[in-house]
């Protein structure tokens, strides 16, 4: 009994310290850069650089790099895609299966867990993964498998709110990214983007969990862009919203990457541009109006998304100094895109084996369109599995360059026209996954200019490179890749400069951070996931790659 | 058309509660037609995307070609799903015969391929005749299900296997009312009596007050859902921090608004619905 009060006491008192240490304001994620020693949104802040300026290890010394503590979540059934997020010495990951982990960011002892309660049928397209969680207000934000969202007590892990944006059951479709803060408000996407689905984004209030707005990823009728879609094609057209956007403070608008239209591959009962699907849009953050778009691809059969990260830089265009967005879409090609109102700026390839289009011209439109037709298998490069996956690339201020993985690989494509079934799986053709013409499928990572596309230097590899890259003010950019070595390249040159074995491939996103002065490098570890499938029918051996769903943390020496 | 050659051990399908009318139909898992059937589901439902990969060759489900398989395990996971794991049950979503003959497309690709002495399986059929809803109804049921709107009675109701049960089960209200009386508490949700699911607020000691449905209460904690934006929001409340739990006497939790948000000729369609299930 007296140990079970004392017990309690000293559960509220770390509740109460660990509550006030995590009480992330929206002025504090707005600022985010100003203090490096955390990670408080999926992309550290709201420019989506993945970059820190933290430079205790650098260049110089990270072959001293060595781990610290490593945890281990045990749910490795798809994989490892998640984001650290740190806050004063707090670590918050969430894993597969919605479970949500606090941890001592130096020591990682776990603080609390959460496990999401789901039901026993989930959505069969879209897999058991989390790509992470969002912090605001003494609360963490959690996307479900069943499509809800649910706010948990930092302090505690017990939840407080949870609201069902859509039945999973009936939709087929769930969250997996990780949710964003824009001032009072959490933001969530959502998959559907292969299935009979209509997508959309939707806020709700951060601490009441009250719904604000929704936008609908494709109009209804009556409303502009209705017309680009044939007959019924609407209600079931896709436009998923699969991956975390971002936001500009100082415009007030809310930037969102949509995906593909549904069926991915027949496109004929869906005839038209299919607005706003392959589009970035900018939303009014109060109201989720729409305030401008621009269409990548307009009437996508190949199953490519413009749902990637969106990053936001300050670029010399042309001798005038513009606010532009770097999408790299999934087809393996960059947009740059004026972000006050979107108008096109250019556009790059990251990946040699394209033939899906011959080029993009200097207005934006896309030149030589490669539509496989119904019926007879076609060779389309890249494969569904994108010129680039969605694992997220990072900019550094230093280099002023743009890192991103590139994968070289193709697929026989076999259209088939297929009718909706409502939240069932509507792909409209199946795919084989090839080797590009005269070449062995690979991967590689390079640093390129943001603008113009003008590649720097090139590290190659034998395998997809399936995790995000964190770019760091010590001159380091990290990576992992399938055989599960966590990797430090040179910024300025690509030279490998160190790696650790850390037992399972790399899907997710790394982190930096500092807790008293000291940095330290997080890495999610885990190898799963869709992709990670795939890659079993160009490279069998990776069917006996090892899964794994932990987090390895590294410093130097605590001497140095 | 198909005839079971007596001796061959039938494989245990049971489709749901058997009437006196339900028959056995064999279906011969060597049929032309059938793996062709199943092909077509296969790639449909197994191949796609992510999950089994084009003719089985593997994505993130594990490849299904060249392996020794079983039919009546291969009819039981596809039935069943594989609980903790990513493969769902397709029972519900294809019938029996349907599965048979992804079954029977599956033993195509497989190590050990069928002996035509194996190929013969029996399934009920006719066991349950589902209703059928038509006109009016069934338009309605569309509509209180329909995703493509933001607002819909399925946000709120459960019916069969469809909705959130957050108010009550509409169709035990509706055995009670009229079509007039059903008309009228969509019109009018603040005039309508709602025992068992009545308007809870819940004053907070930091001021706020929250009113819906109560889902829980305990020493510890206490759960309302806040009908009052939809989707409703499940809210918990720590004990310690709850002024007051006051019901309503009967009075609805419902929201209003539902004519902004189904014309006259849909609310109609939706009361057509709710009076004939």
């Amino acid at each position: 009994m007296e140990s079970g009060v004392l017990r309690g006491a000293l559960a509220a008192a770390l509740a109460v310290s660990v509550l006030n240490a995590a009480e992330v304001t929206a002025d504090r994620l707005e600022s985010a850069e100003n203090e490096p020693e955390n990670w408080l949104t999926y992309y550290g802040t709201y420019k989506s650089w993945r970059y820190s300026p933290l430079d205790q290890i650098n260049r110089a010394n990270v072959t001293r790099l060595t781990p610290i503590w490593a945890f281990e979540s045990g749910l490795d059934d798809g994989g490892m895609q998640s984001a650290p997020l740190v806050v004063d010495g707090l670590m918050y990951v969430s894993t597969a299966q919605n479970h949500v982990f606090a941890l001592d960011a130096v020591t990682g002892e776990q603080i609390w867990r959460y496990q999401h309660d789901l039901p026993d049928e989930l959505p069969t397209v879209y897999g058991n993964w989390n790509r992470g969680v969002a912090i605001a207000y003494g609360l963490v934000y959690l996307g479900t498998l069943d499509n809800h969202v649910v706010a948990l007590d930092a302090g505690t892990g017990r939840e407080v709110w949870r609201v069902e944006v859509e039945s999973s059951k009936q939709c087929g479709c769930n969250i997996t990214s990780a949710p964003l803060i824009v001032k009072d408000m959490v933001i969530t996407g959502v998959t559907g983007g292969d299935s009979a689905h209509r997508g959309y984004l939707n806020a709700f209030d951060a601490r009441t969990g009250r719904h604000r707005w929704r936008f609908w990823t494709i109009p209804g009728p009556g409303e502009p862009g209705h017309e680009t879609w044939k007959g019924d094609s609407w209600k079931y057209g896709g436009g998923s919203t699969w991956i975390t956007g971002t936001y500009d403070p100082e415009l007030d608008l809310v930037f969102w990457g949509v995906g593909n239209p549904a069926a991915d591959f027949y496109g004929e009962s869906r005839k038209g541009d299919n607005l706003y699907t392959e589009s970035v849009v900018a939303l009014d953050a109060d109201t989720g109006k729409l305030r401008w778009y621009y269409q990548e691809i307009p009437y996508d059969v190949w199953d490519y998304d413009s749902a990637y990260e969106l990053v936001l830089l300050d670029l010399e265009v042309e001798g005038t100094q513009r606010r532009v967005i770097v999408n790299p879409n999934k087809s393996g090609y960059v947009w740059v895109l004026d972000r006050t109102n979107g108008e096109f700026l250019g556009a790059w390839p990251l990946v040699e084996n394209s033939n899906w289009i011959e080029g993009i011209d200097e207005d934006g439109n896309l030149i030589g369109r490669n539509e496989p037709p119904v019926g007879k298998p076609t060779l389309i490069c890249p494969a569904i599995g994108g010129g680039r996956s969605w694992n997220h690339g990072a900019y550094s201020p230093e280099t002023g360059w743009f890192y991103s993985t590139g994968l070289e690989w193709c697929q026989t494509l076999t259209v088939m026209p297929e009718e909706p079934r409502e939240g069932m799986a509507f792909f409209g053709g199946e795919f084989q996954m090839t080797h590009p013409d005269g070449a062995v499928a690979h991967s590689h990572l390079g640093a390129y200019d943001p603008l113009t596309g003008k590649r720097q230097w090139q590290y190659r590899h034998k395998y997809p490179l399936l995790a995000s890259q964190l770019a760091t003010g010590g001159g380091l950019l990290f990576t992992g890749d399938a055989t599960g070595r966590f990797i430090a390249l040179d910024t300025k040159t690509g030279e490998e400069l160190w790696n650790f074995r850390t037992g399972s491939g790399h899907r997710g996103s790394a982190v930096t951070f500092a807790v008293d002065g000291r940095q330290f490098v997080a890495t999610p570890s885990g190898w799963g996931s869709a992709l990670a499938g795939l890659t079993t029918q160009l490279w069998p051996e990776t069917a006996d790659f090892p899964s794994g769903s932990s987090i390895f943390v590294f410093a130097l020496p605590e001497e140095e | 058309m198909r005839v079971r050659p007596l001796g061959v051990p039938l494989a245990a399908v049971v489709l749901a509660v058997p009437l006196a009318v339900a028959q056995q139909q064999s279906i011969n898992l060597l049929d032309d037609a059938v793996i062709e059937n199943g092909a077509e589901l296969f790639q449909m439902n197994c191949a796609v995307g992510y999950c089994h990969g084009s003719a089985g060759r593997s994505a993130r489900g594990p490849a299904l070609r060249e392996r020794d398989w079983v039919p009546s395990d291969l009819y039981r996971v596809t039935h069943d799903g594989l609980p903790g794991t990513s493969m769902p049950a397709w029972k519900g979503v294809l019938s029996a015969e349907d599965i048979w003959a992804v079954t029977a497309y599956i033993m195509t690709l497989a190590r050990n391929p069928l002996a035509p002495a194996n190929a013969f399986v029996s399934i009920e059929v006719g066991a349950v005749e589902p209703r059928e809803l038509t006109g009016d109804a069934k338009h309605g049921e569309e509509l209180f299900f329909d995703l493509t709107r933001e607002k819909r009675c399925g946000l709120c109701h459960r019916l069969g296997e469809k909705g959130t049960a957050v108010g009550p089960n509409l169709a035990v209200v509706a055995r009670e009312k009229t079509a007039e009386d059903l008309e009228r508490d969509i019109r009018q949700p603040g005039r309508a009596r709602a025992y068992g699911f009545e308007l809870t607020e819940i004053s907070t000691r930091d001021g706020e007050v929250i009113r819906g449905v109560l889902a829980d209460q305990t020493s510890e904690e206490v759960k309302i859902f806040d009908t009052s934006v939809l989707p409703p929001v499940l809210r918990t409340l720590p004990a310690e921090g709850v002024r007051r739990v006051r019901a309503r006497d009967g009075r609805s939790p419902m929201p209003e608004g539902w004519e902004s948000v189904y014309s006259d000729a849909e609310i109609g369609a939706i009361v057509a619905f709710l009076m004939a299930i």
